[in-house]
């Protein structure tokens, strides 16, 4: 079955905040709506004239607000308003309409809705639907099979996507319906849990079944009656693939799903009013047996307030150990050798270099300017490879004591066997010199 | 007792043996809403009340439908709530006993939970209790409130008194063991003296639950 993809509420984000779409009513603009409705379903039309509007209007005023003194000014203001909010269509003047008509928008009808209209889903009415539901489909099924490719579309796909889809939509709003219906008997429960007689714990216990019952009953008529009919779809989606109908197979699909959620919504209520019901009846249990004249709760105020600290006794929870097998290994070797002693050369090999090196410092000095590459190129081929960076650095330190260094602004790197140093001119004159 | 446990190695051959034994080790309070665990201490309790007498704890029935272990010596660590814990369990207990709080079958916000402290310290006395300070811009730093908050509804979620799930927290019948000192219709203190000689309660002094390792477990439970 086919899951239908969820569009992205990204752009819709966009363009209500380009539009700044947003909702400002008042219970006398909803009064002023239903009141339309009412009109407008009660004499069959589609819309109203502007006069007709102006009428419903004043007498919806008469009750909301008695005494106002100017109300063709507010009647004005407010039509406005609800123009505004894209709550009332003004249609534009025709041949046939000589002045501009009104009409409710399909949003202004939606909020009349579910103000006005208060259907609940009862058995009776379940019944009925799906009982509508299943010849509807079982017609379609027919349909499909006997018609010709050409009216398929009249007589399967057009039933499906409008008369189907208005039931199931119907089983959705009388779901709605108990859905409200719940939370007002929650209200009702915790306003009799506040009396402490026996009757009121009674009465509340009263509604809890009652709505138990009902939802229980309904869930297990919504799960028979749902198999029922997804059996017909599932027909209906395999002759549309036999008949190589890719669109009559989608729109099996699209009314399997909003069975689907049909039945979903049953266990779902069921299964929360379920959790509601054991809590409120361990609360009353609780309340009787702990609290009942609510001795408790002030004392235990007073104790929080004015009492000493005290705590709970709690075991004493242990850290979290991996419990691994012991593996006993042998303890590591130390090393005895300090590091200093690791990193220093030893004494016979570091001396002769030093030496060497102070010695060609001190004799290329003596004959005039020198530079840094080109002794440590006339030194290099006698030094030792571990000795190198040695010999290069002590070089370094004897030209700076025994000659003046000169250092150019721009100075280059040379390569020197495996390193790169740089080229310094060193004169004759230093500290030592 | 069941038939299906004859004796303590029949319970302890129970897969749910480790969890459950585990969990009250950890100081955590078994009640009707942990449906299976509460069902197999139910059937194996007198058995269990002999194993745990040996380590000098005590396993509790509470009559509203809880188990818990009350460690008697300190042979194996003892410990007890935190101050926060204490206070905002207390709280709990309160909303817990309100009707209110049935509308959402016991489920309530943490903004609730503080709005309730504040009711009955005022909220003065709630910033200082809570953040353990008189200092009035500590007490009136709400991030900071709100920090010690969370830390004590971690705390009293790891010993299973409430669950915290994001901003909303479930009030568990556990609740019913911080209204100890006021049951009954005797005096407070009396009754506070009477459960500190008995071991379910410990007067300042003694450390609180480590917060550190409060963190980890919850993080580890998570």
């Amino acid at each position: 079955m086919s899951t239908p993809t969820s569009p992205d509420p990204t752009h819709l984000f966009a363009t209500l905040e380009r539009s700044e779409a947003g909702l400002s009513l008042d219970h006398k603009d909803l009064c002023v709506l239903v009141a339309l409705s009412v009109h407008i379903e009660g004499q069959g039309l589609a819309s109203v004239s502007e006069d007709a509007l102006r009428d419903v209007f004043e007498r919806t005023w008469q009750h909301v607000e008695p005494a106002a003194l100017n109300v063709r000014k507010a009647a004005t203001e407010r039509i406005e308003k609800l123009r505004n909010q894209r709550l009332l269509n003004r249609l534009a003047a025709s041949r046939y309409a000589a002045e501009s008509d009104y009409a409710l928008s399909t949003l202004a009808m939606a909020i009349v809705r579910f103000f006005h209209e208060d259907e609940r889903l009862t058995r009776e009415s379940l019944d009925v639907l799906t009982r509508t539901l299943e010849a509807e489909l079982v017609q379609a099924l027919q349909a499909l099979r006997e018609v010709s490719a050409d009216e398929v579309d009249a007589r399967v796909l057009q039933p499906m996507r409008v008369s189907v889809s208005t039931l199931l939509g119907g089983i959705a709003n009388r779901q709605q319906g108990l859905d409200r219906q719940q939370e007002e008997l929650r209200d009702e429960v915790t306003e009799r849990l506040g009396g402490t007689n026996e009757a009121a714990m009674e009465a509340a216990t009263a509604l809890l079944e009652g709505m138990t019952n009902t939802l229980a009953e309904l869930t297990q008529v919504l799960m028979r009656d749902c198999a029922r009919l997804q059996e017909v779809v599932d027909q209906i989606a395999q002759t549309a693939s036999a008949l190589d109908r890719e669109d009559v197979g989608a729109a099996a699909a699209d009314v399997g799903d909003k069975l689907h959620r049909v039945e979903g919504w049953g266990q779902s209520r069921l299964d929360t009013w379920t959790e509601y019901h054991e809590h409120v009846h361990r609360h009353i249990r609780m309340v009787v047996s702990l609290d009942p004249n609510r001795a408790l709760s002030h004392g235990l105020r007073e104790l929080m307030r004015h009492g000493p600290r005290w705590s709970l006794a709690a075991c004493k929870p242990e850290r979290w150990r991996g419990l691994r097998e012991v593996v006993h290994r042998r303890p590591p070797v130390r090393v005895r050798r300090e590091l200093r002693q690791r990193e220093e050369l030893p004494e016979e090999e570091a001396a002769p270099v030093e030496g060497r090196v102070e010695q060609a410092v001190r004799t290329a000095l003596a004959q005039g300017p020198t530079t840094y590459l080109a002794l440590a190129r006339d030194l290099l081929p006698d030094t030792p490879p571990s000795a190198r960076h040695r010999m290069l650095g002590e070089l370094a330190r004897q030209l700076s004591l025994q000659g003046i260094v000169e250092h150019p602004r721009d100075r280059s790197w040379h390569p020197l066997d495996a390193v790169e140093v740089h080229d310094w001119r060193v004169a004759p004159g230093g500290e030592d010199a | 007792m069941s038939e299906r446990y004859r004796n303590l190695g029949d319970v302890i051959a129970d897969e749910r043996f480790s969890g459950v034994d585990l969990a009250l080790r950890r100081g955590r309070h078994i009640g009707l809403d942990d449906v299976e665990d509460f069902a197999f201490l139910q059937d194996t309790r007198h058995l269990l009340r002999d194993f745990y007498d040996g380590y000098g704890w005590q396993l509790e029935f509470a009559d509203e439908g809880l188990f818990f272990l009350v460690p008697l010596n300190d042979s194996l660590g003892r410990s007890q709530l935190s101050e926060n814990a204490m206070l905002v369990g207390q709280a709990c207990l309160l909303l817990h006993l309100d009707r209110a709080s049935t509308r959402d079958a016991g489920w309530v916000t943490r903004a609730q939970v503080l709005e309730h402290l504040g009711a009955v310290l005022g909220e003065e006395e709630l910033g200082a209790r809570l953040t353990g300070t008189k200092k009035r811009r500590e007490t009136r730093r709400i991030d900071l409130v709100h920090q010690k908050l969370g830390g004590a509804l971690r705390e009293l979620h790891r010993l299973g008194f409430v669950v915290v799930k994001g901003e909303r927290v479930q009030l568990r019948q556990a609740l019913v063991r911080f209204a100890d000192p006021v049951r009954g219709d005797g005096d407070w203190r009396r009754r506070l003296e009477d459960l500190v000689l008995r071991g379910y309660v410990v007067l300042p002094g003694e450390p609180d639950l480590d917060p550190e390792l409060d963190d980890a477990w919850s993080e580890a439970e998570e």
